[in-house]
């Protein structure tokens, strides 16, 4: 039900709202409620659903089920633009300056009622609109030196870096004059430095009177600024509250770890595979001092990895500490990066792609692109395109690794399933016989049922000798499948060790913040490095 | 006077309706990103409108047919074939505007040109059919009764008139907060909306308005050839105005008004002095063609955005900065 009242009632009441992308829901019944005034966080792992939420809220996506009442309004499948102008303004997880105007004119564009606007006052009453400018101007500049952007005003807004697009998709965001703000990670990719000014503003702004309902991975800007947190996990809400309460709750643990952080595995794993060793073996490849990012601001700093063939190394850690992107940087997706990447005993760092392929490493991104209209097949043939001879030979091999895909190997690649897509991905990868393969993510997305299956080939991979490394999103899944596992934070090494015995007592911590080490500027001052 | 003159005078008067036919498409494509492929049609419309307004009903002994037939003076007959051109343009963003994607308009548009190209080729009793019309009244000239040497002086002066006008509400109209929001749409039409801009009733009013642009261009056109036929209403005549909007620079009215100039005026003009190829007719227009492929592609290769690319926006204010430079932000 939406409350009635426009003032004393809640800003924003969410009910049982449901978006799906195809098969895969994205939202799936979330339900609560966020009060006049505060700074709310709204937090879950990754795929849980949050941007998504938001596209609904605002008006970019439809809801399919359920209803959004802002302000006593029942604002359900209203149009963007309309929604905006009720006072209900959000922000882009990925910086969406405009970039072919200048800082001051992208402050500009929000201010509702605009009489320039209308055609006839901007062709025969040009003063009108003018006038109205000189005032939005004041308020833009006054803005802009707020968010530190003032001499920047005059600079196309895609010559900014990341950090200050940031900075900008808030600032201009509070020219629109929201009553509501949801912000969708607005603290990714700026500055520490800078982290504790924007709380600032924030703070300051919510006491002038406006909501902030902001996505936000770093748990300990949340513990600082948030006054109510809410919890999504697969579309759905999780629970609601404090975040010092959350903490204890199980099923947050629960979906924040990935499953139930079951009893250690034995000395056999599901699969039937020994997992425990000490010693480690000589490796395949070896990251040292690995520090990569995409723009000034590196995302991972100091790294130090290895992988044995015939292993699975997984690498887990919360959301943004740099997992993928240390996949990338060792794959010279990255051009920031320094330090050494040593495959087969070959220094390859600062090697682009395409010759670190050739030397035996494939890549399995997070999102696969297979040929739509090819057959499993014939994107098997596209993947071992550089074969000089034994092509079929070889995807006859391939597909003995993968016999869900022997079946479905007639079958067009846009009809795969989400799970039959990543095998299709991996498969593909394996096809130039490479001696290291990085998966990110492989199991994002599936079903538990053919999370083990996608798990089950990964084993059977490394069995034939080829060193696998996969960012997993499950910590438990890691847990119990791979062989040494590296659980990073905010872009530095935290611990590591064989699958079985990594510090399962400080994953809860490590995950839920209340641990000095998640804080990225603790981090930097103390320079841990532990593992 | 020598025919030098009067030459002069009439690509003077092409210049003028080139001039207000790349604003308008200034407004719709440099402006707010709307991909019109058939920019041409609305020109034509115009035209068609305009001349068929002027012109007394068909009668019995002339072979041509067409509707309307209204004898009105030119200002009226102008009205009316705006009217229609921006009508027109109304439908066709009914149509293709609802969807964001700018590929979507732009397939739109290309079939609603072959559609009216079609119709009005083909259907005789709307505007006589491929053989056009001709025998349009000169505006005006019913009263002022001027030869033909002096009276192409005098549209100088008519087009000229609306060139002021129609340039200075083009200016005003991109220097405007209409204008700004246009280019946000054009940045990106999903920020727009977030922050309450209905994209989809901005992005008509430039369609639109750009139509009456074209329309009114027409208009003048006919006025000044006193005939059309769909002959000369093409795919490449779209494309010769979008060659001048990249040449001179889009996003910027100085731009479309330089590569109004330039390309339909001095470079296709220039090429009928070329001394012609005997036995070879068809070498020179094609030369033409070739001449004004050849420049769009110069500057797309080292001066992507035109010889004047859209100029940063200056705006000024009082306000001094309580702590100039005091932040570093990386």
């Amino acid at each position: 039900m939406i409350s009635d009242s426009t003032t004393t009632g809640p800003i924003l009441e969410v009910e049982n709202l449901a978006y799906s992308f195809g098969g895969l829901k994205a939202v799936n019944g979330s339900t609560f409620t966020i009060k006049r005034g505060g700074i709310n966080a709204l937090i879950g792992p990754n795929g849980a659903g949050k941007t998504t939420l938001i596209n609904v809220v605002a008006g970019a996506l439809r809801a399919e089920a359920g209803t959004v009442g802002f302000n006593g309004t029942d604002i359900t499948g209203w149009q963007s633009h309309r929604v905006a102008l009720q006072g209900l303004i959000r922000t882009f997880q990925i910086s969406r300056e405009l970039g072919g105007m200048t800082v001051l004119e992208n402050m500009l564009v929000p201010p509702p009622q605009q009489s320039g606007e209308n055609i006839f006052n901007a062709m025969f009453r040009p003063g009108v609109g003018h006038r109205q400018d000189q005032v939005l101007v004041e308020k833009a500049l006054a803005r802009l030196d707020d968010f530190g952007l003032y001499d920047s005003r005059d600079q196309y807004a895609r010559n900014l870096s990341g950090g200050q697009k940031r900075l900008l998709e808030l600032a201009r965001g509070l020219m629109a004059e929201p009553q509501l703000m949801i912000l969708d990670e607005p603290f990714a990719g700026v500055n520490p430095a800078l982290v504790e000014l924007l709380e600032g503003h924030l703070q300051k702004l919510r006491d002038s009177g406006i909501t902030f309902v902001m996505v936000e991975h770093n748990l300990n800007v949340v513990e600082r600024i948030c006054d109510h947190v809410v919890v999504m996990a697969e579309g759905r809400t999780l629970a609601t509250g404090k975040l010092s309460e959350l903490r204890k709750n199980e099923e947050v643990i629960t979906s924040y770890l990935g499953g139930a952080l079951t009893a250690h595995p034995k000395d056999t794993s599901a699969a039937g595979h020994v997992v425990k060793h000490l010693e480690r073996a000589d490796p395949i490849l070896k990251a040292t001092d690995l520090t990569a990012g995409y723009s000034k601001v590196p995302v991972i700093q100091e790294v130090a990895f290895q992988a044995e063939p015939g292993k699975v190394v997984a690498i887990v850690g919360p959301n943004g500490a740099g997992k993928s992107t240390m996949l990338k940087a060792m794959f010279g997706l990255l051009r920031n990066s320094s330090g050494q990447v040593n495959l087969a005993g070959t220094e390859i760092a600062g090697w682009p792609a395409f010759r670190i392929a050739r030397n035996g490493m494939a890549y399995v991104p997070q999102v696969i692109n297979v040929f739509p209209t090819l057959s499993v097949y014939e994107n098997l043939e596209m993947g071992g395109y550089t074969l000089k001879a034994g092509r079929h030979e070889r995807v006859a091999e391939v597909l003995e690794i993968f016999p869900d895909l022997k079946i479905a190997r007639a079958k067009k690649g846009g009809n795969l399933s989400g799970g039959q897509r990543n095998m299709l991905g991996m498969a593909r990868a394996l096809m130039l016989n490479p001696k290291v393969v990085l998966l990110d993510e492989p199991t994002a997305g599936l079903s538990p049922a053919y999370t083990g299956i996608v798990w089950e080939q990964i084993r059977r991979v490394a069995g034939l000798g080829t060193a696998v490394v996969v960012v997993e999103q499950n910590v438990d899944l890691a847990i119990n499948h791979a062989d040494w596992v590296y659980v990073l934070v905010a872009g530095r090494n935290r611990l590591e060790g064989p699958a079985g015995e990594v510090g399962r007592e400080d994953l809860p911590s490590i995950f839920l913040g209340g641990d000095s080490a998640a804080n990225p500027i603790a981090d930097n001052d103390r320079g841990v490095k532990e593992g | 006077m020598s025919p030098y003159f009067y030459y002069l005078a009439t690509l003077v008067v092409y210049f003028f309706i080139f001039a207000i036919s790349t604003w308008g498409l200034n407004l719709q494509f440099g402006t707010a990103g709307i991909l019109n492929f058939t920019y041409i049609t609305f020109f034509a419309i115009g035209g068609y409108f305009t001349g068929v307004s002027m012109m007394a009903r068909p009668d019995a002994l002339s072979n041509m047919r067409y509707i309307l037939g209204l004898s009105l003076p030119f200002p009226i007959a102008l009205l009316i074939g705006a009217t229609a051109a921006g009508v027109l343009g109304l439908l066709v963003g009914l149509v293709a505007l609802r969807r964001l994607r700018s590929d979507y308009l732009a397939i739109v548009t290309i079939a609603v040109g072959a559609i009216v190209y079609d119709f009005v080729n083909v259907n005789t009793a709307v505007f006589n059919g491929a053989d056009g019309i001709a025998g349009i009244p000169y505006p005006f000239n019913d009263s002022l009764n001027l030869d033909p040497n002096t009276y192409t002086f005098f549209y100088v002066a008519l087009a000229g008139l609306f060139t002021l006008v129609l340039g200075i509400l083009a200016f005003r109209i991109y220097n405007s907060p209409l204008g700004r929001t246009l280019r946000a749409i054009r940045e990106d039409a999903d920020v727009a909306s977030a922050f309450g801009k209905d994209s989809y009733r901005f992005r008509m009013i430039a369609m639109v308005v750009g139509c009456v642009y074209a329309g009114i261009a027409g208009g003048l056109l006919v006025g000044f050839i006193s005939a059309f036929s769909p002959g000369g209403w093409t795919a490449g005549e779209t494309f010769l105005l979008y060659a001048a909007l990249l040449v001179g620079g889009r996003g910027n009215n100085w731009g479309a008004l330089l590569g109004a100039f330039l390309v339909p005026v001095l470079f296709a003009e220039a090429t009928r002095y070329l001394p012609e190829i005997s036995g070879r007719a068809e070498l020179i227009p094609a030369l033409r063609n070739m001449i004004v492929g050849g420049l769009l592609i110069a500057v797309l290769w080292f001066r992507p955005e035109g010889i004047l690319a859209e100029r940063k926006a200056r705006l000024t204010g009082v306000y001094t900065p309580k702590r100039k430079a005091a932040l570093e932000v990386d």
